[in-house]
């Protein structure tokens, strides 16, 4: 087992010099600058050498103080050990630029490119350093500096111009006025690189393709994403993906917002769970103001935690079976009515159905009402029988599995090298779950199993979700056994500002690994929050799925993915 | 009351093509207000027996606690909806696709009995046109519609419709042949094509005499009529609406309601070949007993309506080339062993 | 393909179609029961309200101003400002109620609002006051509190007063300093001088 010191020793002895900053928070978190010319080299040794074989993500920093920005690379490891290695790679803010490391990990094709339009560090070696999130006339304005004013008219590139408008509301509108726009006095510059379609429709080789268009506006996606296919006839040839249809700029906004403040917006990345976005912000924030906290807190999170899982699950599940057996399905209403049990419970607690902001720093903001301990004991033995009699509907069912098996497969070498996250990995038959990699909050003392599938297909997929269901109850009837007495809040008060440092924090969302990455400068707002969100890893492996199979099985692979496009565009 | 039926009966003798004609037209207005109000009555059980499956209230406001008139609301706002023709299509194949549609259903209806009238001993059919041919001229006019669901989709300019269109002609035409044959087996056994004979004739139900091709006219017919496990022509989540993603108003509820119309005539034509049509006891109470045929075949369409809603709630829906697979290498094979048993039972038998 | 029957899709439509209907209501006429912890229309004690703007300054959409309102204690808060709220913006995160300082601000049950304009669901103290004073009360607190501002006047005085007579020691004392600074500047200039 390695832990932080010992790849810090390793990657000092291998490359003297190349290092500088070296600070190993714990056992399992080591932060180190890396010389921007050595980064691949030192990526390479340390897949090839230390068993890194996770590109988990990269994060762009702006430091305007030091007139100098930052890549993160994040770097784990799927289960040869533990630690988390943040590689900061350093470059001057006028003329950014870093290597890339796209031909050494397929999944940071997206990470890049993301970094890339919203703080204009150009990737090196990028094969299609083309907008992600952004539509293409707004490529050039680096949202996510700290000097950024607001989007730029297009043609005398002035920002946005404030108006009260008759009603008395304040909007940003940059002109051209619509009557300018009219009359024909405006000219638009043209993006230097194809855009999107004209990339989609260089593909097109004959006359009998045509690309059909499965989004943005569509009955299929549970969020608006952009999914053209090429089609021949009935079978796709190839797939194009864009996202940021629902991108809010969440990461942005709350560099201007306090950080209690900042908990609200965690909630709408992914509102379905939204109970394990609140506690990786609260995490991330706990540890950097050194906080610790108190047991009945950390049981009550676990507890909910596991209650959002299971009804995002269910949800989850449900909303991919319409997909494959239109909406007048019954067992998928089924589903629906079943959730609504937990919601309730979660509502008796939280207060609220959906967007919860429940985890607060150093505790949790109510405690469990009366009762709630014999109410959730009545619920979860009901719902483990219902979740039976699904797994055995599922099983039993020939036109089930003529739909769904052997459709999407994916081996676990290519599940890693393509760096999916949640179910999507573990029906490929790798044991990589947060709870057991970076346990948090009680994790440890509880007693649950990893849920792994064989084939990969989307079959397993849904397998592997109605049994992470049954272990969730398995753990919270551990935890209601458990819980003791005690406060739910930390007894230091929270100060307003937030000593300086950073932190990387881990959770096990339904969707699989999430990380938050939160910098304090010591003011009351956040420096940068960096999401690296599950779906967004998993989104990136859709398009190659896609190809040479039906239209239907598009859907039905796009489908069991179990898809949040909001969390994947924050 | 005596002088307009004399005048009626002069009238008849002198123009016989003309009278014929009226009575004609006033046929066909009453079939059409009959068969089209009960396909609204068919649209209105799907919904309520669909929601009653989902545990859930279906129509619920519209002409009290149970929404008897939510149809005649929708058949309001699609009246009244702006009449929309999208700028690239064919016009003249878009505009007729649902009159064709509603036409087809429409000739089918003239030739399927709706019952009979039990009126001193002997049964007097409804029947608009009683062709000695009627079971193959239902099931020839059947196919009209995948002519509508073509045009609708190859006119509408559109990558969904295109693509709803190519699988609802796959579809319809992978089973209308093993269907055709289902039809010709019980014509066999009842020596006649024409359905009032097969109905008088099935002192055994054809159900239990042929349970194969019972079987397999029903999978056929659930195929036909486009629903779920085989509505891949028009699958909601994948292409939209299908053939009909470009209709709009008045139009999108022509061919809509076609579908249900086809529904309503499809389960009256499963009565009738296999569920022994209006036979049954006759009922002593002197009113009743007059229409106690159209009673039992009213019960048993109701009952394969219901089992044709419950398919809807139970089943997942095919891929398109399992569809097909399954028309042409499974349904077609066993509908012609099914036609060499009936060969055999009814040469036996005869 | 025959070994996986299809029975169970089947059967359990049938037993479900027997149940009676669980969740979905006939809203609105039956409305779902809400648990104590739900967070719907706040609800504000007037009584108790200090004025003192933490919600305000807390709301991430910044939905709350203090505007002036009557039935309020005006021995708490002196300036009788009250929180005004725009459901417009509100997303009912319960902020404002968990950093209120006296808590004042709760959340109840309610859950419906509805208005023709934007202007109708902006509610006002009037709106979310459960628990206010009468006019007559309020001019009672208005009078004590007029009376503690007096009496703390008057202290005030008095301590001044004592102050002043102490400080009349202090300024000579002080004078004795500058004196003392006084011919210390002289020396150096003297001693310049010399």
């Amino acid at each position: 087992m390695t832990n932080a010191n010992e790849v810090l020793s390793s990657l000092q002895s291998a490359f003297p010099g190349a290092l500088s900053d070296p600070r190993v928070e714990s056992d399992t978190r080591l932060w180190v600058t890396v010389d921007s010319k050595k980064i691949r080299d030192v990526c390479k040794y340390m897949t090839d050498k230390l068993g890194f074989d996770h590109y988990a993500g990269s994060a762009g920093v702006d430091w305007i103080a030091r007139n100098e920005m930052e890549v993160v690379e994040i770097m784990t490891s799927y289960g040869a050990h533990n630690v988390v290695a943040m590689l900061k790679v350093k470059t001057p803010r006028d003329n950014p630029s870093v290597p890339s490391l796209v031909d050494m990990y397929w999944n940071a094709n997206w990470y890049e490119r993301e970094t890339w339009e919203m703080f204009g560090i150009n990737f090196e070696g990028h094969p299609e350093l083309y907008p992600l999130l952004l539509s293409d006339p707004l490529v050039g304005v680096w949202p996510w500096r700290k000097d950024f004013k607001g989007y730029p008219d297009l043609t005398t590139g002035e920002r946005a111009v404030q108006i009260t408008t008759p009603e008395g509301y304040t909007e940003y509108r940059f002109p051209p006025t619509p009557a300018e726009v009219e009359a024909g006095t405006v000219v638009t510059e043209r993006p230097k690189y194809p855009t999107f379609r004209e990339r989609e429709e260089a593909w097109i080789k004959s006359d009998s393709e045509m690309i059909m268009h499965l989004g943005p506006q569509h009955a299929m996606v549970p969020g608006p994403f952009l999914l053209d296919v090429l089609v021949e006839g009935e079978r796709v040839k190839k797939a194009f993906l864009d996202i940021g249809y629902i991108h809010k700029g969440i990461e942005k906004i709350m560099e201007n917002r306090t950080w209690l403040q900042g908990i609200t917006y965690t909630d709408r990345m992914c509102y379905v769970a939204s109970l394990t976005n609140n506690e990786c912000y609260c995490g991330a924030v706990e540890r950097l103001l050194g906080l610790e906290v108190p047991l009945r807190a950390q049981y009550i999170r676990v507890i909910l935690e596991e209650l959002s899982r299971i009804q995002s699950h269910l949800i989850g599940t449900g909303e991919f079976l319409t997909l494959i057996a239109g909406v007048g399905f019954a067992p998928w209403q089924y589903m629906i009515i079943d959730r609504e049990k937990i919601i309730s419970l979660i509502e008796s607690v939280t207060g609220a159905r959906l967007t919860h902001s429940f985890v607060r720093f150093g505790g949790v903001r109510n405690d469990l009402p009366e009762g709630f301990a014999d109410h959730c004991r009545k619920v979860l033995p009901y719902m483990k029988s219902r979740i039976e009699e699904f797994i055995e509907f599922f099983a039993q069912d020939p036109i089930y599995h003529a739909r769904m098996e052997n459709i999407g497969s994916i081996s676990p070498e290519t599940a890693k090298k393509m760096g999916c996250a949640g179910r999507v990995l573990r029906a490929a038959g790798v044991p990589y779950d947060m709870r057991i990699e970076d346990p948090i909050l009680v994790y440890p003392e509880l007693d649950f199993k990893v849920i792994t599938g064989t084939r990969g297909d989307s079959a397993d997929r849904i397998d592997c979700t109605l049994r992470e269901i049954l272990e969730s109850i398995h753990i919270i009837e551990q935890c209601l056994d458990r819980i003791p007495a005690g406060p739910i809040k930390s007894e230091t008060k929270i100060p307003k500002k937030v000593p300086a440092g950073e932190a990387y924090y881990r959770v096990e969302d339904p969707r699989g690994e999430m990380g938050m990455y939160v910098i304090s400068d010591g003011g009351d707002k956040p420096y940068r929050v960096k999401v690296r969100g599950p779906f967004y890893a998993t989104f990136q492996t859709l398009t190659p799925l896609l190809e040479g199979v039906y239209i239907a099985d598009a859907v039905a692979i796009a489908g069991s993915m179990d898809g949040c496009p909001s969390e994947s565009d924050r | 009351m005596d002088g307009i039926i004399d005048t009626i009966t002069q009238f008849a003798a002198q123009e016989p093509a003309i009278f014929a004609l009226i009575i004609g037209i006033i046929g066909a207005a009453v079939l059409s207000a009959v068969v089209n109000v009960g396909a609204m009555l068919v649209i209105w059980a799907d919904r309520k027996v669909m929601s009653d499956f989902c545990n859930r209230f279906g129509p619920n406001r519209v002409g009290g606690r149970w929404g008897i008139l939510q149809l005649g609301a929708d058949a309001i706002k699609l009246f009244t909806k702006e009449d929309v023709i999208p700028a690239g299509v064919d016009k003249g194949v878009y505009v007729w696709a649902p009159i064709i549609a509603s036409a087809g259903t429409m000739l089918v209806a003239a030739a399927i009995p709706f019952g009979a009238l039990h009126i001193g001993g002997k049964n007097y059919p409804l029947v608009v046109a009683n062709m000695d041919i009627s079971a193959f001229y239902v099931e020839a006019a059947l196919s009209i519609m995948s002519i509508a669901v073509f045009m609708a989709g190859y006119s509408s300019n559109n990558k969904y419709s295109i693509l709803g269109a190519f699988r609802g002609i796959a579809r319809m035409i992978a089973y209308e042949v093993p269907m055709g044959v289902c039809v010709i087996s019980v014509a066999v056994m009842a020596h006649s094509l024409n359905l009032v004979e097969i109905v008088e004739s099935q002192t055994v139900w054809y159900a239990f005499a042929q349970p194969l091709g019972f079987v397999i006219f029903m999978i056929a017919l659930v195929t036909d009529l486009g629903r779920v496990p085989f509505d891949q022509s028009e699958a909601e989540e994948e292409i939209i609406c299908g053939y009909s993603t470009e209709y709009s108003g008045i139009r999108w509820g022509l061919l809509y309601f076609q579908e249900y119309n086809n529904f309503l005539l499809g389960s009256v034509l499963v009565s009738l070949l296999f569920l022994g049509g209006w036979h049954g006891p006759i009922i002593p109470i002197p009113l009743l007993d007059m229409v106690s045929p159209l009673i039992w075949l009213l019960m048993k369409v109701i009952i394969v309506i219901w089992f044709i809603i419950l398919i809807r709630a139970a089943l997942f829906r095919l891929r398109i080339d399992q569809v097909t697979d399954l028309g042409w290498k499974w349904m077609l094979p066993l509908s012609i062993v099914n036609l060499a048993w009936a060969v055999i039972i009814g040469s036996y038998f005869a | 393909m025959l070994k996986r029957k299809l029975i169970k899709n089947f059967t359990w439509p049938l037993k479900t179609a027997s149940r009676e209907i669980e969740v979905t209501r006939l809203y609105p006429e039956f409305m779902m029961e809400l648990p104590d912890a739900e967070r719907g229309i706040h609800e504000l004690d007037a009584t108790t309200c200090i004025g003192c703007g933490t919600c305000a300054r807390i709301c991430p959409n910044s939905c709350i101003e203090m505007v002036h309102f009557e039935f309020g204690n005006p021995l708490k808060n002196k300036k009788m400002q009250f929180p005004q709220i725009d459901y417009g913006r509100c997303m009912f995160c319960g902020l404002c109620v968990d950093e209120c300082p006296v808590e004042c601000l709760k959340m109840g049950k309610k859950v419906i609002m509805a208005g023709w304009d934007r202007k109708d669901i902006i509610k006002g103290p009037d709106f979310l006051a459960t628990k206010r004073l009468t006019a007559k009360e309020v001019a009672d607190l208005e009078a004590e509190a007029k009376r503690i501002a007096a009496e703390k006047a008057a202290a005030k005085k008095a301590a001044a007063k004592e102050g002043a007579a102490a400080g009349e020691k202090k300024p000579a004392k002080e004078g004795a300093a500058e004196k003392k600074k006084k011919k210390a500047e002289a020396n150096p200039e003297e001693g310049g001088a010399s």
